[in-house]
């Protein structure tokens, strides 16, 4: 007979044991479907928080200018044009004759890209029709004009035909003045505004993050216009998005420790089971190679079963994920998906290939004893423990993302492992009554397996621990970002002369006067030697900070805590340094590559000095409170031009009454109306917490049924044993006390050591990871303990009943032949 | 004598697809107590699923069997595992040793089910009797075929049963190991008068029981 024939026959002889292969094919399908519907629901998740980042910035990118840029478009070869373009301008609007300053903004048909602009009364709107404009609410009562009532823009007389509710960009135009007019593109054009000398700020909006298209046009953007994109530009979900990509890596790691130990535990099971097989193939002569053909050919197809069941079964999980949180997610996409399939096939390969080298070189007496490890021994382990550690350590050296999960990964299930032989090796050494000691004796006299299962058990418990650990601290630290009475305007370009008017007026109005924060625009022109132009050229924000505008300001007496936590360095503290020292958000100093000690020179209106950096900060930019990436020690700015900012929350009055005072006394002062952008971020905050809140709460849900049939898997195993004790007359509850015993034992084992270690790990991850304080709850410790204990306790008293069942004779016939 | 084992029209088959398998027509039998029964018959006559009806460990299709005043096919499994604790016993073929076990606590193991008094003594002493006190406290992968059986005869008789049966005990054994099987079986069975159940196809077992039963085609007759 050929090999191919014999492989046939015997890959079908495999196949007709199904009753053996189901529970491997659950196993497997139960984590394909985890780890689909984890990665898919986490992408669309972060999907979701990139479009709603991208829908306050206006698009995933945009180029600004202050001149048109209707030429460079014509340039530009038709991928590379935008998807939408604004023109926004500072100008009057009349109504008879009250007059108002107002920001007009000119949109396309397509406005807006991104987001929801609506009308009251009106719902979803795009652009306005001809010869109509919508209006911001304060401009309604300023001007004391109504909808359907007309008012003059330049040339043009405009009819209002709606009042904003909800404009979705309203944060892309930045700091600029007076409430919303928004009119049709030709329109515009036809009010006379836009011409020489006009402050016209013209914006092109790109979708769709490539990172190819927007390298090529980066190249191609004029010197005069600039190119940012929603990721760089919002400090305040920069935070955000990168703290919850943590998070969802935690959780993408657990599903992954989750497949991985159902992959090794279902490969173990099956091969176990099929020792006197192999050793009967040897005896027959079969060659090493065609039974590794036989095995992997088995794997791969059970593989494929799986992940093609796994696949619709984990679609209809994250369905029902998202459909838990109640509101719409963005799609995921293909990759997320075909990523979990390779994963788990590449992780049932990798799970199967060590045990079936190793079994296949045993020879056949010592199979049929069945008292073998599944382990490889010899030059061969250290060859392959070798590669897997050079492996590792090439992707350490190359991947900075990879790093701190890897490490934690690897060094944590080293520890379990340890832990687990540790656990087995002292558990046989105690004395016991008959039964809990026949269950120890089962874990302790086949040591390998027994910590194998005892190892998988703890990293399924610190994968399903992390993730809710994490979780309440987590949604506790994005909530609290977000102070509930936050600022939410802002008073800019107040002058140094003005100081004390606003103050008092302020104080007047709101009990106290909120501070007042020197402000000095500033270019940067070196780090520590190197110019400006060479520190542009680096990756990331460098060019931002390193070609545009610096705001610079001086910490204010006593405002050390509202400057941010202090991560390097110390402050100055009550005598003010030598010579001028700076203080440096610790984003802008990564990005520029600055540290303590560093020398920054900068340059104020034609004024070149020079600073020293003695701390760097950690800055909270979602709260919303005035702050500065660069903060000089007292005194270190006198004598340069500037003016001051405050902030202050506005209470529920859309236009606070004394800010009408302000404005008539101090008509140079600009009013910022941030609440729609807090607004937006609390949506944002909240969409995440009810996310997040959703994922770590199914995760241990799905992770248990997980668990479940792997434990199933494990029966086959103690039918054996279950039938001598049968036989020799063990009674019901004899067996039943065994069987408790030894998955409770199991269980607690697991749930113990499991849960030290998720809490070590919770520990180092809130500290490095999330940079907040980890409060571990008691409760739902207990609660894990109770839990872990209980699901196995349930898996024993199955098998019992399984057992108990039956008769004999039945179980006789299952035992291996 | 009185009689241990008796059935009463007992029959077994099984079911594939349509067709229905007669493994054993209505048959009637007695064990008396203290006596060695040896049933021998061709491969697939239903030797080893007759040993298991009267051990109580498979249901009949229909008939019934007493062991002593007790109707087996009246209890349920849980009944059946107590009536069996310290009152059955069984060696087979592959020995069904408990690998994670050593020698003593493979024969300590039925033992302690029952609750007897030292049994770690009780042990020791069968496992003397059948000559491995030397290797008490090796695990079943650590000794030969015959040895394996060995601590299956020992442990078999450790809890004093009323009977034992015995599912061809020398099929795996090499000659010299089977005789010494064989030779211990029927000395414990002389010496504790306990009644002995054998499916064989050794002659040798054949020759050294009391009484021989054929069974061929699902049908029992008595030999001699």
């Amino acid at each position: 007979m050929n090999a191919r024939g014999l492989l046939r026959i015997l890959f079908a002889g495999e196949l007709r044991r199904s009753g053996q292969l189901v529970g491997l094919l659950v196993a497997l399908t139960a984590g394909c479907a985890l780890l689909w519907a984890v990665a898919v629901v986490s992408a669309r998740i972060d999907n979701g928080l990139n479009l709603h980042t991208a829908a306050l910035f206006g698009g995933d990118f945009r180029v600004s200018a202050p001149r048109p840029l209707d030429e460079w478009f014509d340039s530009l070869p038709p991928e590379l044009k935008p998807q939408g373009q604004i023109i926004s301008l500072p100008t009057m609007a009349r109504y008879g004759q009250a007059m108002r300053l107002v920001r007009l903004k000119g949109v396309d048909d397509g406005y807006p890209l991104l987001g929801e602009l609506r009308i009251e009364g009106q719902g979803a709107q795009g652009s306005p029709p001809p010869g109509q404009v919508w209006v911001g609410p304060a401009l309604v009562r300023q001007l004391g004009a109504g909808v359907g009532e007309s008012i003059l823009i330049g040339q043009s007389e405009f009819s209002i035909a709606g009042i904003i509710e909800r404009e979705p960009d309203s944060v892309a135009s930045g700091f600029s003045l007076g409430p919303r007019v928004i009119l049709g593109m030709v329109d515009l054009a036809g009010t006379g505004l836009v011409g020489f000398g006009s402050r016209i700020s013209y914006r092109a909006s790109f979708l769709d993050p490539d990172e190819t298209r927007l390298a090529i046009l980066s190249e191609r953007v004029p010197p005069w216009a600039r190119l940012t994109t929603a990721a760089e530009e919002m400090n305040q979900t920069r935070e955000l998005l990168r703290k919850s990509g943590h998070f969802m890596m935690v959780l993408v790691i657990s599903a992954l420790l989750l497949c991985g130990v159902t992959a090794v535990l279902a490969v173990q099971g099956l091969l176990v089971g099929r020792l006197r097989d192999l050793a009967l193939l040897g005896l027959l002569g079969v060659t090493r190679g065609s039974v590794l053909r036989l095995f992997v050919a088995l794997f791969l197809t059970l593989g494929i079963a799986a992940v093609v069941m796994g696949g619709l079964l984990g679609e209809l999980l994250q369905r029902g994920i998202v459909a838990m949180m109640g509101e719409p997610l963005a799609a995921a996409g293909f990759k997320p998906r075909l990523v979990s399939l390779a994963v788990m096939l590449g992780l049932l390969m990798v799970a199967a290939l060590p045990p079936l080298l190793a079994v296949t070189a045993i020879p056949p007496k010592r199979l049929l004893t069945g008292q073998v490890s599944l382990w490889l021994s010899g030059r061969r382990a250290w060859l392959i423990i070798g590669l897997l550690l050079a492996g590792l350590g090439l992707i350490l050296l190359l991947a900075d993302a990879l790093r701190l999960p890897l490490l934690l990964a690897v060094s944590g299930g080293l520890a379990i492992v340890l832990l687990a032989r540790l656990q087995v090796w002292l558990l046989g050494r105690l004395p016991a009554p008959l039964e809990p000691r026949l269950a120890l004796l089962g874990l302790s006299r086949s040591p390998a397996r027994s910590s194998i299962a005892l190892s998988g058990l703890t990293l399924a418990v610190v994968a399903l621990m992390l993730p809710l650990l994490l979780r309440g601290d987590f949604i506790d630290q994005l909530a609290g970002q977000l102070p509930v009475d936050g600022p939410d305007r802002y008073l800019i370009d107040i002058q140094p002369d003005q100081h004390r008017g606003v103050s008092e007026v302020l104080g007047a109005a709101l009990g106290s006067p909120p501070p007042l924060h020197p402000v000095y625009r500033a270019r940067l022109t070196r780090v520590d030697g190197i110019g400006a132009k060479r520190l542009a050229a680096r990756e990331g924000r460098a060019h931002l900070y390193a070609q545009r505008e610096n705001n610079l300001s001086e910490l204010l007496p006593g405002g050390e805590a509202e400057a941010g936590e202090l991560i390097a360095g110390r402050w100055w503290g009550a005598n003010p340094p030598a010579g001028p020292e700076v203080s440096v958000e610790e984003g802008w100093a990564d990005a520029l590559g600055v540290d303590l000690g560093s020398e920054l020179e900068f340059n104020v209106a034609g004024q070149s000095f020079r600073a020293r950096v003695s701390s760097l900060r950690r800055v909270n930019w979602s709260s919303m409170e005035i702050n500065f990436f660069l903060l000089f020690s007292p005194g270190a700015l006198t004598g340069l031009p500037h003016t001051f900012i405050t902030a202050y929350n506005g209470g529920s009055a859309e236009v606070p009454a004394f800010e009408e005072t302000l404005i008539r006394q101090f008509p140079n002062i600009s009013v910022i109306d941030v609440a729609q952008l807090v607004g937006g971020l609390r949506e944002l905050v909240d969409q995440l917490a009810r996310a997040l809140l959703a994922l770590a709460v199914a995760l241990p849900v799905i992770g248990a049924a997980l668990l479940w049939t792997l434990l199933l898997t494990d029966r086959q195993q103690l039918v054996r044993e279950a039938l001598l004790l049968r036989l020799l007359g063990a009674a019901d509850g004899q067996l039943r006390r065994i069987y408790l015993w030894r998955y409770g034992l199991l269980g607690a084992l697991a749930a113990l050591l499991g849960g030290g270690v998720a809490i070590a790990g919770a520990y180092y991850l809130s500290q490095s990871l999330f940079e907040m304080a980890y409060r571990p709850g008691p409760g739902l410790l207990l609660g894990f303990l109770v839990g872990a204990v209980a699901l196995t306790l349930a898996s024993g008293y199955g098998t019992a009943r399984m057992i108990l069942d039956s008769p004999p004779a039945r179980l006789l016939r299952q035992r291996p032949s | 004598m009185t009689a241990i084992l008796r059935t009463e029209q007992l029959t077994k088959w099984v079911t594939s697809g349509e067709q229905r398998i007669d493994i054993l027509h209505p048959l009637d039998l007695q064990i008396q107590a203290g006596e060695s029964v040896v049933i021998v018959g061709p491969s697939g006559s239903g030797k080893s699923t007759l040993m298991s009806l009267l051990a109580g460990i498979d249901a009949p299709s229909s008939g019934r069997i007493w062991l002593e005043q007790q109707e087996l096919t009246a209890l349920d499994e849980g009944e059946l595992a107590a009536l069996r604790r310290g009152t059955i016993s069984f060696v087979f073929q592959d020995f069904l040793l408990l690998p994670a076990l050593t020698a003593l606590e493979n024969v300590m193991l039925p033992l302690q089910l029952i609750g007897a008094e030292a049994p770690r003594e009780q042990a020791q002493a069968r496992l003397a009797e059948v000559a491995l006190t030397a290797r008490q406290h090796h695990f079943p992968a650590q000794l030969s075929g015959g040895e394996q059986q060995r601590v299956a005869v020992a442990r078999a008789y450790a809890s004093h049963p009323r009977i034992l049966f015995a599912d061809e005990p020398t099929g795996n054994l090499d000659a010299a190991s089977g005789e010494q099987v064989i030779e211990l079986l029927f000395r414990l069975n002389r010496e504790q008068g306990t009644t002995l159940v054998v499916v064989t196809h050794d002659e040798r077992v054949a020759g050294r029981a009391q009484r021989r039963l054929q069974l061929d085609a699902g049908q029992l007759l008595e030999l001699d």
